[in-house]
């Protein structure tokens, strides 16, 4: 299995270059919101032929016009031609309802949206020209198994397939009292996956949040210990992301736990 | 209705214990609301003493009300509202709040025009220009400016338009004019 970490920032390069020579990390995964402006060639030459993917935040492609869905696939394939990404992996979130722009992302109603979300995706898969893996949401309000039973669905064409996030799987077990197992039938379909940290806010005990801000929790280990053997050797990629008051030091020991984990 | 209460619409509620989730998550929607504002501009605690004051759940319900964005625009409705209240807002304050919305539209909208003119007419037509770069990195442009350097546009509501300013014949910048009132 790959482990890599998200690079979301151009400073970072250089500190994951090092860690990349020293096999710590196999290959970094691009958030491709923060460079899609920059030219490819440049990054690429910072990254000194080290293996990419890609991840996409706010294509919004549930909700963005279609110019400008067809100038970001554009940008897309720039990088897409430069880096040859090991693959490309996107959300499934609304940004908006009754066209009000909300400060936090919105989880889709699975079972009523289902037809508009698929053909939206579709859409998307065009443009893109290549297939998809989509990151499940990290559900705060009950949605019972209906977001699994989506993925089920839709990972059936052959371009969609799910990007599976742990921590977004074990934050919707807690938040809804859902079994964690029900998501086993979808990992034994993905290659591609992700983990990082998550907590509870003060003055909200209710809920957990995906907060990417601290090291991964021992229940998160114990998942990926428990569901290793789907793991498809070397094909498969695990990112660990952190992204908010970052501590490189804990970062790179969580790599180093999980590598021995997955190995 | 209050704000964010589209979150507990019938069919988005399916149990018991998200009642209890949703009074919590709107705790924490409005803590990173109040946080954004006041943490950026000090002087904003001024008018919006706590998060959970009078004064921040009015304008939360006020911008409710008026289906306003929450988005980059937060900064420059902050400033329609405390005109609206009749607030004494000085030019600091003003341009410190356009420039904080641009920033935040530059970093936001990763597909946007290249150019974002931000105005507010009541004050002394108080205005910052905003170029996106990408120079091989991401840090914007800021140009606290007057409005009266550009061709007027009149809208009837607080809206967003992008129309094309010809710099000069062999030019074309697109831009997003945006104004506040």
């Amino acid at each position: 299995m790959m482990i890599g970490v998200n690079l979301t920032k151009l400073d970072q390069i250089q500190f994951f270059n090092q860690c990349y020579i020293e096999g710590k990390i196999d290959f970094v995964e691009i958030l491709l919101d923060n460079f899609i402006n920059i030219d490819p060639e440049y990054v690429s030459s910072l990254l000194n032929k080290m293996p990419v993917s890609f991840h996409i935040m706010n294509s919004l492609y549930l909700e963005r016009e279609a110019d400008d869905l067809k100038y970001l696939s554009s940008r897309i394939h720039s990088f897409s031609s430069v880096f040859e990404p090991i693959y490309i992996s996107d959300h499934l979130f609304k940004s908006k309802v009754n066209d009000v722009y909300y400060p936090m992302h919105i989880e889709c109603d699975y079972e009523n949206e289902f037809e508009f979300i698929f053909s939206k995706m579709n859409n998307w898969i065009n443009l893109l020209k290549s297939e998809i893996y989509i990151e499940n949401f990290p559900s705060i309000f009950y949605t019972g198994n209906s977001q699994v039973e989506f993925f089920e669905e839709i990972i059936k064409n052959k371009n969609i397939n799910i990007l599976f996030d742990f921590s977004n799987a074990v934050i919707s077990s807690i938040n809804n009292s859902v079994d964690f197992e029900v998501w086993e039938k979808v990992i034994k379909t993905t290659s591609h996956f992700h983990v990082s940290g998550y907590r509870k806010i003060q003055g909200a005990d209710s809920i957990i949040f995906d907060t990417h801000d601290r090291r991964i929790s021992s229940s998160e280990k114990s998942l990926i210990k428990k569901f290793k053997e789907h793991f498809n050797s070397c094909e498969s990629t695990l990112v660990i992301e952190y992204d908010n008051y970052v501590n490189n030091i804990d970062w790179i020991k969580d790599v180093d736990i999980l590598r021995q984990i997955t190995s | 209705m209050n704000y964010l209460e589209f979150l507990s619409s019938k069919n988005k509620l399916k149990s018991k214990d998200d009642i209890v989730k949703l009074i919590d998550y709107r705790f924490v929607i409005q803590k990173q609301l109040w946080e954004k504002i006041t943490n950026s501009i000090i002087d904003m605690k001024e008018f919006f003493p706590s998060q959970s004051s009078e004064q921040f759940s009015d304008f939360l319900q006020w911008m409710f009300l008026n289906s306003f964005n929450y988005d980059w625009r937060l900064y420059g409705y902050v400033i329609k509202y405390l005109h609206y209240k009749k607030h004494s807002l000085n030019s600091k304050l003003i341009t410190n709040l356009l420039v904080h919305s641009a920033n935040k539209w530059g970093s936001d909208n990763i597909l946007e025009s290249n150019y974002l003119f931000l105005y507010f007419p009541n004050e002394d037509k108080l205005s910052v220009l905003y170029e996106k770069s990408y120079e091989n990195n991401l840090k914007s442009k800021i140009q606290i400016c007057r409005c009266d350097n550009f061709e007027k546009y009149q809208s009837t509501d607080l809206s967003s338009c992008k129309i094309f300013y010809s710099i000069s014949n062999d030019l074309t910048y697109l831009f997003k004019f945006i104004e506040f009132f």
